[in-house]
């Protein structure tokens, strides 16, 4: 437990005075709790033993104003761990977003984002409960008992060895609970993978409203439900007969006792003492039992937390693994764009690209041409810079990607994707983030040429109407058309056009390409075509097929000889005169 | 009762009736509690006055006592506990079930982790609550008043000093619960839309880099945490002020029970039996309160997540009744919808689609041809004019009847993190693996299937990562080869496949149209050409209906339709 503080500390360096505050006054809590317990035995003893009644008197209101002194004490300490928590909580999660910003694609590409964000915003609120709450908690808890017991002896001999005896038993069968420490893994296991069914079933929700699939078939997100619930049931059926046990040794400690005592040590006693220390018994072991159910809880919640740290820390790792590094140049010097023996892979022992090299001298537009998974995706994305290759080197303008500057990148080339996605703010400032100086009208120019204006047209707020859950819906041709805009108000050397007008309607698509062939002029530009018929002119094509380049040149040179191109090209035309039979 | 503890804790019914069994459960174990002291205040009697009994009596005694506390501390482990995990079971799939049951129109103005949230840390906190705060809370309630009139029936005044400060506590509890609700609520919103800020942040990876945005998305999720962190603390702070007066007025009831016992016995009034067994009675029934109050913050907490989840259950369903089509000729007559109230989508659409042709709907892009297809589908309800399927409104169909005969395949395909072969069963889940086969075979699918690692069983990452486009568009056409509905939509198809397998799938999609109902977007034009009845949209309206070569004619939004198809598949960059 206590390696779990250490590294959870280890995230709050400036407030960790704040944990020795807290352990401090919930130790001087438990003093004055025992305390108060020190002068109820006085007052026992002076009511029942010495018949001193103004005695008793006096004793009670200390009794009262130890157990005050003590609860205003411990609402200070848990005060305390609480500001201590929050402030841990926080860093936690920042250092989750730091993350974020440095991981490469490819672990975006491999982690479900319902995972990612149930790691760093729920487990970081995890780690809070066992700082805010278990702090104080904790040393209460470790340290009562031992004032308790040390009191019971202080009262006599014979209640601290029997009050020792109950601690010792209840430990035992607290540790026989705790037994199954893998219970805790696979129970975290088993929510993660809940949260990331959840997310994936409410994303399809439309799909399983369509075909009727009701939860019995969609197997996963059910088995993930049954699955949690089966393991938390077996693990609390496993700790059944430990914590009655538990619970009935408390609970009925003057019960187990009464009959021994009545046989072997009352006929010896003195009666009045006898008394007062069974009454005693009686309240000890039931504050000993609030102690170690406390130390349960603690536990319970210290699996918790150092199982929401380690995966935290793990996720950080994971980020960390792919990190990108940037490095300090501003500008690109050219924007050739080289890639020299590059190996690339999503996933461990499948390569994507194996040893690629090809070379693009700027200013000039290619386009690239393959089936899905010949790798023309992944080698735009990788232009991108924000994937780490595995091996080989990418350059542009001659140096190496990595050399450059994050904001060089970002400002220099320009991305129209596949899904273009837009934030959840209005369409002007979706587009004015691609530069953020621009002026209002440049943005609409940027937006009109991009062909957006019967986008606006649609709405009484035009540019300003909000998009997102508090605001409207835009199809998908109408996203990549602001998508459009952005890379055009942009204005970088390099443009990546994945797929760009796959999803864009026949009215506006020839204006579009306008708009496309006005934002790659004088630029370098690598483009996934959907339309054959429109790339023949490019300067050069590139066909791939798993990860090579098995073909390159004009469309004239390339359709001159039996090529793989011109099979493409023939089949695109086919597909063109394709009609649906009515 | 039940009823009211289902809505209360948004519970399902079973989930209700265990918490009643749990709350009795626990109601029993606090009075068994008591009787360990009353039988302790028996035996000083006889050890102080009256002299003891027998100690076989004792043993009688307290074995009879322990074997009905085990037993019942053993119903209260399985009320409590066991039954809590199958309740939280039963509600998440309850959830999940529901939300296939509301119309899409919700999904739309709720966010994707929002809606996980519900079904998954809105049940977590539920199933703590249940397993400690919620049975025993309301077992105290039954419990508590038995015991004051007890307590009130052997000496009043002795009574009031255990009970006043309870009450009090009870009462503090009570007025400080508006502040501590929402308190709650408000760093519970905050928390809901931070969670979202980290989805959107997260999604949004790729535009953020490309925009050189990262950094400063990272200084205002930085601000959000810090925000968060005041509001936590302020949040907190408020419930730390009653909680303190709640522990504080605890701390002092046992002395209050001590002094006022203690003068009561120098005045003589009260034996010193009465005021031990008042003050075992106090400290009993202080650890009952002292439970209590963190139960109580519990269940504030859980206030604003139990309404969420009501807010699911009271969300309005699509209505209708079961109906057998027989025809399946849908008639759409100035229908008119808009996803909010604001911007209509669909001014006044009419036109009908015959049973056995080919309906294609054409128009720009954002015209509404989409959102005809989701309200003839019911993915919406539309708002003015009619549909009719079968001479009936679709709005009174259920939606199980009218999705039977449907099949949809749209432009975004959404896949599930399974196996191929489970993504295509989606179709119709009672098909066996051959006949999943098959329709993967029909929608031209076996090629990459051949290619995966595993075949037809290989899984495909989240929201089928791992396949391109194309590849999921014919995922998507396999299961309504496999569904095999009489109705058939098909919206935006063959937008991004692979030119290789283009062909192939045209084939299929050929195949697959015969005989059906047939409701098509195509964004090529061309394509169109040939079928039944071709309806132009412009701007939420029917401009014109007609075959290929009569809208040539007489409809100018078709031909300039028709102009731009032409110079975009001229165009040369």
């Amino acid at each position: 437990m206590f390696d779990v503080y250490k590294k959870l500390l280890h995230y709050v360096p400036r407030e960790r005075y704040l944990a020795y505050l807290a352990l401090f006054f919930s130790a001087l809590s438990s003093f004055f709790t025992v305390g108060g317990y020190f002068y109820l035995n006085c007052f026992l003893e002076r009511l029942i033993l010495q018949k001193d009644g103004s005695g008793a008197g006096r004793a009670a209101l200390l009794i009262a104003g130890m157990l005050a002194l003590a609860s205003l004490i411990y609402v200070t300490a848990v005060l305390i761990s609480h500001v201590l928590g929050f402030r841990l909580e926080t860093n936690l999660r920042k250092r989750g977003i730091d993350g974020l910003t440095d991981a490469s694609f490819r672990f975006f590409d491999l982690t479900p984002s319902g995972k990612t964000r149930k790691i760093i915003d729920d487990n970081a609120a995890q780690t809070h409960m066992i700082v805010a709450h278990l702090i104080p908690d904790n040393t209460g808890a470790l340290i009562t008992p031992l004032l308790l017991l040390f009191l019971a002896y202080l009262i006599s001999p014979r209640l601290g060895i029997t009050l020792t005896l109950v601690f010792l038993l209840s430990l035992l069968l607290l540790y026989l609970m705790m037994g199954n420490k893998n219970f805790m893994e696979i129970y975290q296991n088993s929510l993660e993978k809940l949260s990331a069914e959840t997310v994936e079933y409410v994303r399809g929700i439309q799909v399983i409203k369509i075909f009727g699939a009701d939860l019995d078939s969609f197997k996963s997100l059910s088995r993930a439900i049954q699955d949690y619930a089966r393991y938390a049931y077996e693990y609390s059926k496993s700790c059944k007969k430990p914590y009655v046990l538990f619970q009935l040794i408390f609970f009925g400690l003057v019960l187990f006792l009464i009959p021994p005592i009545s046989l072997f040590i009352a006929p010896f006693s003195d009666p009045g003492r006898l008394a007062s220390e069974l009454i005693m018994l009686f309240f000890l072991g039931g504050t000993l039992f609030n102690s170690i159910m406390k130390i349960m809880y603690v536990s319970q919640h210290a699996f918790e937390g150092k199982y929401a740290v380690n995966r935290l820390e793990e996720l950080y790792a994971s980020m960390q693994k792919d990190k990108i590094s940037f490095g300090t140049e501003e500008s690109f010097p050219h924007c050739d764009i080289d890639f020299e023996e590059v190996d690339f892979s999503y996933l461990e022992g499948r390569p994507v690209l194996e040893k690629l090299s090809f070379h693009l001298p700027e200013k000039k537009i290619y386009a690239l041409l393959g089936d899905s998974g010949s790798g023309k995706s992944t080698i735009v994305k990788l232009i991108s810079g924000f994937y780490k290759i595995n091996g080989g080197c990418i350059r542009i303008g001659g140096r190496p990607i990595e050399s450059y500057s994050e904001r060089a990148l970002s400002e220099n080339i320009s991305f129209v994707f596949q899904d273009a996605r837009l934030f959840k703010m209005s369409i002007y400032d979706n587009v004015s983030l691609a530069r953020r100086d621009a002026k209002r009208e440049e943005v609409l120019e940027a937006l009109h040429l991009a062909g957006c204006g019967s986008i606006l047209d649609k709405f009484r707020e035009r540019e300003n109407t909000l998009i997102g859950s508090k605001g409207v819906y835009l199809s998908g041709g109408e996203k990549q058309r602001i998508s459009i805009a952005r890379a055009i108000l942009k204005k970088s050397r390099i443009v990546i056009l994945d797929e760009a007008s796959a999803a864009v309607d026949p009215e506006n698509e020839h204006e579009l390409q306008l708009a496309f062939s006005h934002l790659m002029k004088g630029r370098t530009v690598i483009m996934i075509a959907h339309r054959l018929s429109s790339i023949r002119n490019v300067d050069e094509i590139l066909v791939l097929e798993k990860g090579r380049i098995i073909e390159r040149g004009s469309d004239e040179a390339l359709m001159a000889k039996d090529s793989r191109y011109r099979r493409l090209q023939e089949l695109y035309g086919r597909a063109n005169e394709w009609r649906v039979e009515g | 009762m039940r009823k009211y503890l289902q809505h209360k804790f948004a519970l399902t019914e079973q989930g209700a009736e265990g918490l009643i069994r749990a709350s009795i459960a626990c109601f029993f174990g606090y009075l068994l509690n008591m009787i360990p002291a009353m039988i302790l205040m028996f035996f000083l009697e006889g050890l102080l006055f009256t002299g003891l009994r027998g100690s076989a009596f004792y043993l009688l005694l307290s074995v009879l006592i322990l074997f009905l506390m085990a037993f019942q501390l053993g119903l209260e482990y399985d009320s409590l506990f066991n039954e809590t995990y199958r309740e939280s079971a039963n509600l998440r799939i309850e959830i999940a079930k529901r939300l296939t049951k509301l119309p899409l129109s919700y999904f739309s103005k709720h966010d994707l982790s929002d809606l996980s949230q519900t079904i998954m840390s809105d049940v977590t906190a539920i199933e703590h609550a249940m397993s400690h705060a919620m049975a025993r809370t309301i077992g105290f309630f039954l419990f508590f008043p038995l015991i004051s009139v007890l307590l009130l029936a052997g000496d009043f005044r002795l009574g009031l000093a255990v009970i006043i400060p309870v009450l009090a506590d009870l009462l503090l509890i009570r007025l400080s619960r508006g502040i501590q609700v929402s308190g709650a609520r408000k760093y519970y919103e905050q928390l809901r839309e931070n969670s979202e800020k980290f989805q959107e942040t997260i999604e949004m990876q790729q535009e953020l880099r490309s925009l050189g945005l990262s950094l400063e998305k990272r200084a205002e999720l930085y601000r959000t945490m810090e925000e968060s962190e005041r509001l936590h603390i302020r949040t907190e702070l408020m419930q730390a002020v009653p909680v303190t007066l709640s522990g504080l007025i605890m701390q002092l009831a046992l002395p209050a029970v001590i002094l006022t016992g203690t003068a009561l016995y120098l005045s003589g009034e009260i034996s010193i039996l009465y005021l031990i067994g008042y003050i075992l009675a106090a400290m009993k029934i202080k650890e009952g309160m002292d439970g209590l109050s963190m139960f109580s913050a519990e269940l504030f907490y859980l206030n604003a997540r139990v309404q969420r989840i009501d807010a699911i259950r009271q969300t309005k369903l699509q209505g209708g009744e079961e109906h057998e089509l027989k025809s399946c000729t849908i008639d759409l007559e100035k229908v008119a919808f808009s996803y909010n109230d604001e911007t209509p989508v669909l001014r006044s659409v009419s036109f009908s689609a015959r049973q056995g042709e080919v309906t294609a709907l054409v128009g720009r892009s954002g015209c509404g041809k989409t959102s005809i297809l989701r309200v003839i589908s019911r993915l919406y309800d539309y708002e003015k004019g009619s549909i009719r399927i079968d001479g009936r409104d679709i709005r009174e169909i259920s939606t199980d009847s009218l999705f039977r005969k449907v099949s949809i395949v749209f432009q975004d395909v959404t896949l599930f993190n399974s196996s191929v072969l489970e993504n295509i069963r989606i179709g119709r889940k009672d098909a066996s693996d051959e006949e999943v086969m098959e329709a993967a075979r029909l929608a031209n699918c076996t090629d990459f299937i051949e290619r995966l690692p595993d075949g037809i069983h290989s899984l495909i990452g989240e929201n089928g990562a791992s396949l391109s486009g194309g590849e999921r568009q014919r995922i998507s056409i396999a299961r309504a080869f496999l569904k095999n509905a009489p109705i058939l939509i098909l919206d935006e198809i063959a937008a991004s496949l692979d030119v290789e397998n283009e062909e192939k799938i045209q084939e299929s999609l050929n195949s697959l149209i015969r005989g059906r109902t047939v409701l098509i977007i195509s964004h090529r034009l061309k394509s169109v050409e040939n079928v039944d009845k071709i309806v132009v949209i412009e701007e939420g309206r029917t401009e014109a209906e007609g075959k290929h070569k009569e809208l040539l004619k007489s409809s100018v939004s078709y031909q300039k339709l028709v102009e731009n198809a032409a110079l975009a598949e001229s165009f040369r960059y």
